[in-house]
């Protein structure tokens, strides 16, 4: 009996020491396969190419906070799936469409022409807002989020594309602020919305 | 004594391997979308009240192609990769075909608009084929 109370207290050490280790060295932030950065440099400035074929910078979305998501208009599953979320998510806030801005970022550049993104994003009955832009403009957003994307080729010569889908939460002024994973439950999500929205 | 577990094994193993599946399909539905061409999922229940089965492929009569798909996460990352293999359907168990896993992708299906209904025609190895109706839901329903 003392042995087993031995052994207990023994585990409770070692799980302390284990607690404060990670305490003292926190893993560092991930938000893609091979991407780590440190989080007060993610985001920043960005003009893309909206919708309507007209350059959109960044600036646009100042004065309201932002969820931003990469994608791809040919992505059955995961893309509409997370801005489905994020219109829900938005609906649950009950403080309107100006309670943040829903940010749809292609990362298939060479296939989502501005008419795709729009038409895409139109599906919604609330406002979100596509983006796509030149290879070297989604390069550089990509990099500022430090957003993974590679295409994976399909059995038909056709490919999809493999990408990061954590969603970013910007502040009023653009500011990278959280993430939303999408294994995260609603009310996690919920509650870092209310507080950058408020 | 000895024969005789080896004789109630060998008739056990037997019926494991010879029950019949009894496989339906429920609640089958996709999110509407825009795009005429664009690409659609289907997500639906696949219980089984039998023995085990598979589901080898998916017709559909909306689109160029349907294919069972899986979304994996690794590391952050959406991976979407196809299910040539067919999707496992267990004995007396159920599959779920939910948004972010399993799903039947549906190339060139769009424009898919909510209150829309297609039929889906399911190939089981054992179970043969089963026509199932699916649902379009407004995008931001589920």
């Amino acid at each position: 009996m003392s042995r087993i109370r031995l052994l207990l207290w023994v585990l409770v050490g070692i799980a302390a020491v284990g607690g404060i280790f990670l305490a003292l060295n926190p893993p560092p932030a991930s938000t893609g396969q091979g991407q780590e950065m440190p989080l007060d440099t993610i985001g920043g400035p960005f003009t893309l190419v909206g919708g309507d074929g007209q350059p959109f910078a960044s600036s646009r979305l100042a004065g309201k906070p932002a969820a931003v998501f990469f994608g791809f208009t040919r992505c059955p599953d995961v893309c509409p799936t997370t801005l489905a979320r994020l219109t829900r998510l938005r609906s649950q806030l009950a403080k309107g469409d100006e309670a943040f801005s829903i940010v749809f970022i292609s990362v298939d550049p060479e296939r989502d022409r501005p008419e795709d993104v729009g038409r895409y994003t139109t599906l919604f009955d609330t406002p979100v807002i596509g983006l796509t832009g030149s290879p070297a403009q989604i390069d550089r957003v990509k990099k500022q989020f430090g957003v993974f994307s590679q295409k994976a080729p399909t059995s038909g010569g056709d490919y999809s594309v493999d990408h990061t889908a954590t969603v970013f939460l910007l502040d009023r002024a653009g500011k990278f602020v959280a993430t939303l994973s999408p294994e995260e439950g609603n009310e996690a999500a919920l509650a870092k919305l209310r507080r950058i929205s408020t | 004594m000895r024969r005789a577990i080896l004789a109630t094994f060998l008739v056990l193993a037997a019926c494991g391997q010879s029950e019949a599946p009894k496989v339906e399909a429920h609640d089958a539905w996709a999110r509407a979308v825009a795009a005429p061409g664009g690409m659609a999922a289907a997500y639906l229940r696949i219980s089984n009240k039998g023995g085990e089965d598979r589901l080898l492929s998916v017709h559909s009569e909306r689109g160029s192609g349907a294919s069972i798909h899986m979304t994996r996460m690794s590391g952050g990352v959406m991976k979407m990769r196809a299910m040539p293999e067919g999707l496992p359907v267990p004995a007396h168990g159920e599959v779920t075909l939910v948004p972010g896993g399993t799903h039947v992708m549906l190339e060139g299906a769009g424009p898919l608009l909510a209150g829309d209904r297609f039929d889906l025609v399911l190939r089981f190895e054992k179970s043969g084929e089963m026509t199932v109706p699916v649902s379009v839901v407004a995008p931001g329903a589920r």
